[in-house]
């Protein structure tokens, strides 16, 4: 089994704020690979790197074999099409219909005939259970709808990846649920190599093969779900369930408190 | 049950004893202070009676320690605990001396704004000639393709630009042009000279006032829309959709944009032209009784046509500018909607600024090569 995304030894600053330490983390392919994180330590960034939009500051990132950030312009572009991201806000195209929206893709970098779009978005739009809402707009559509919506553009060229960046962020239970089975039905059926990047702890526990788990610029603990749960460290117990101070401290960090109190009184 | 602190200060038996009692905690911090203030200074032989203190707390700590000092509050007969909130309290006055804020200068702090203005000025206009060049890279990439042509939204954005600012700017520079008119009829006449109120309005309107105006407009306009509509994709996190996508947002959102821009500025500076002419005959016909037919004869006959040219010529240029800084400040925001107000007002300032002052850059040219 190759790997479809490999990250080695990654370092990546924003300005002065360093992001990323020394992370390393594969992704074989046709797996569900989640990767979870307190919130605010650049999970989001992660994807972004992975996609090429931002460059590391050293380190390697390979995608299919290729190296993103050596790649020219164009090649990227081609390796783009091959991979797919999902957004936390769905980021539907405001000005067009949900099917618009999915047939978005497949017109820019197709040519295919407008009655084989229309056939394909159907299915696509099926897939996720909206075909019936492909002419609402997405200002019209509730949250679960337009990240279903998101999700059948993302799946409309068959890409070989999705990134789902906080696909259960603010979703009810249902919505939820649903989204899950959507990640899992379409990963078992289309083969597709999935990246999962979240803080929902059980949702996506129960989907993916193998979960990474991010804190301190780098990995702090990997292995398959199970072992995860039953993992003792400090941190993966702090995160895994949910506790309030551990190593991720309550406090956001400054001086003293009782000092801070006093400065008031001089 | 809370107990007011207090503290006494007497003489017995030629002693000077301070008693202190009751909560010293920060509920009567204010209180206390107040007591510790009147009391003056503590001569250092004073003798501290502490059996009546109920409570003490940091506020109280903090108090006993400015008024008497380390040493004496070390001395005092406390429990361990009350001592360990001694240390810590010690220990936090001691080495959190606040700095001083830096005395402020208002003349240092002027020349620190102008440094900070100058160096925003010089980073922006850097951004700014480097999104022009990747702009005009893929113009260059695709204008060979018609295939990648955008043909569908450069019409749409021709319409918004240009068909739908018609209206108001013809009647814009229509009653700018009666002004001039009015202007020139009234200080003209004083000369026995009105009728180069013709040349007046015909000069004005082809060189400066209709292209200017024009540009004015749309910069009003339409490079906030620009700024808008890319700050709000950009927000919405659209614009990453379409990089993920593998496509090119300069392609797909700007190129058509500022194409459009450099369709339908020179057009309606054309209609300006007219409009503010036709508005200084109107008011040359009413006010001053020279026909139209007399009005067209004179301009046709004084008004050469290189005057026309100057201010065709500016209109491309100025509609590029006006477009880039519009496009640019879109997709400078940051995903808030805050940011999206704030980028739209900077893309207006700085496009009526930039054509300002290419405005005067192009007067000053064109009075060198006398045209």
């Amino acid at each position: 089994m190759s790997n479809f995304v490999e990250l080695n030894n990654v370092h990546f600053a924003h300005g002065e704020r360093s992001i990323y330490e020394g992370l390393s983390l594969t992704v074989p392919k046709g797996k569900t690979v989640a990767v979870m994180g307190p919130s605010g330590i650049g999970k989001t960034t992660l994807l972004r790197l992975i996609g090429g939009q931002l460059k590391p500051t050293s380190g390697s990132i390979k995608v299919a074999g290729e190296e993103v950030p050596a790649l020219s312009r164009k090649p990227l572009y081609e390796l783009r099409k091959r991979m797919s991201m999902l957004f936390q806000s769905g980021a539907l195209f405001t000005d067009m219909s949900v099917f618009d929206n999915v047939a978005f893709p497949l017109r820019e970098h197709t040519n295919l005939p407008e009655t084989l779009i229309r056939s394909i978005v159907i299915m696509k739009l099926e897939a996720v259970g909206l075909r019936g809402a492909r002419h609402l707009m997405p200002a019209e559509l509730s949250g679960g709808m337009a990240r279903r919506a998101a999700l059948a553009r993302a799946i409309a060229l068959d890409p070989d990846l999705i990134m789902y960046d906080e696909p259960f962020a603010g979703q009810d239970p249902i919505s939820m649920g649903v989204i899950v089975k959507l990640i899992k039905s379409l990963n078992d059926s289309l083969g597709l190599t999935s990246i999962v990047v979240t803080h929902d702890v059980d949702e996506v526990l129960s989907i993916a093969d193998y979960a990474y788990i991010i804190a301190d610029k780098r990995v702090v603990a990997e292995g398959e779900p199970k072992a995860l749960l039953s993992d003792s460290t400090a941190i993966v117990k702090q995160f895994l369930h949910g506790e309030a101070d551990g190593p991720v401290a309550f406090h956001y960090s400054d001086d003293d408190f009782a000092t801070d109190l006093l400065k008031g009184a001089q | 049950m809370q107990e007011n602190g207090y503290i006494h200060f007497n003489q017995a038996e030629g002693r000077d004893c301070l008693t202190l009692g009751g909560d010293w905690t920060v509920a009567h911090y204010i209180d206390l202070k107040k007591q510790l203030a009147n009391l003056g200074d503590v001569p250092q032989s004073v003798t501290c009676n502490i059996e009546s203190m109920k409570k003490l707390d940091t506020a109280g700590v903090q108090l006993l320690y400015r008024a008497l000092g380390e040493h004496k509050l070390r001395q005092l007969p406390l429990t361990e605990q009350q001592h360990n909130l001694i240390d810590t309290v010690i220990n936090a006055c001691s080495n959190q001396e606040p700095p001083l804020p830096p005395k402020s200068n208002g003349f240092v702090k002027m020349l620190e704004r102008i440094g900070i203005f100058s160096s925003n000025l010089y980073r922006n206009q850097r951004d700014l000639l480097g999104f022009m060049g990747a702009t005009l890279q893929s113009a260059a990439q695709v204008i060979g393709r018609p295939s990648r042509w955008r043909v569908t939204a450069f019409v749409a954005q021709l319409e918004e630009t240009g068909l739908n600012a018609l209206p108001i700017v013809a009647l814009l520079t229509f009653l700018v042009g009666a002004v001039v008119a009015f202007l020139g009829a009234t200080v003209l006449s004083d000369f026995g000279a009105s009728i180069y109120t013709i040349n007046l309005v015909g000069f004005s309107f082809l060189r400066e006032f209709a292209v200017l105006l024009t540009a004015i407009m749309l910069a009003g306009r339409t490079a906030s829309a620009f700024t808008a509509q890319l700050g709000s994709m950009k927000a919405n996190e659209e614009i990453d959709a379409l990089r993920a996508q593998g496509l090119n947002p300069l392609e797909l959102l700007v190129l058509p944009r500022v194409l459009a821009m450099l369709v339908s500025l020179p057009a309606l500076t054309l209609v300006a032209m007219a409009s503010g002419i036709g508005g200084g005959m109107v008011i040359s016909a009413l006010t001053l009784d020279i026909s139209p037919a007399l009005f067209l004869h004179i301009f046709e006959r004084d008004t050469g046509i290189n005057h026309f040219w100057v201010g065709m010529i500016k209109a491309p240029v100025f509609a590029f500018v006006i477009a880039i800084i519009g496009c640019n400040e879109g997709f400078k925001v940051s995903g808030s909607a805050q940011s999206v107000g704030e980028h739209t007002t900077s893309s207006v300032v700085q496009s009526i600024f930039m054509v300002i002052l290419l405005d005067a850059l192009f007067a000053l040219f064109f009075m060198e090569i006398n045209w």
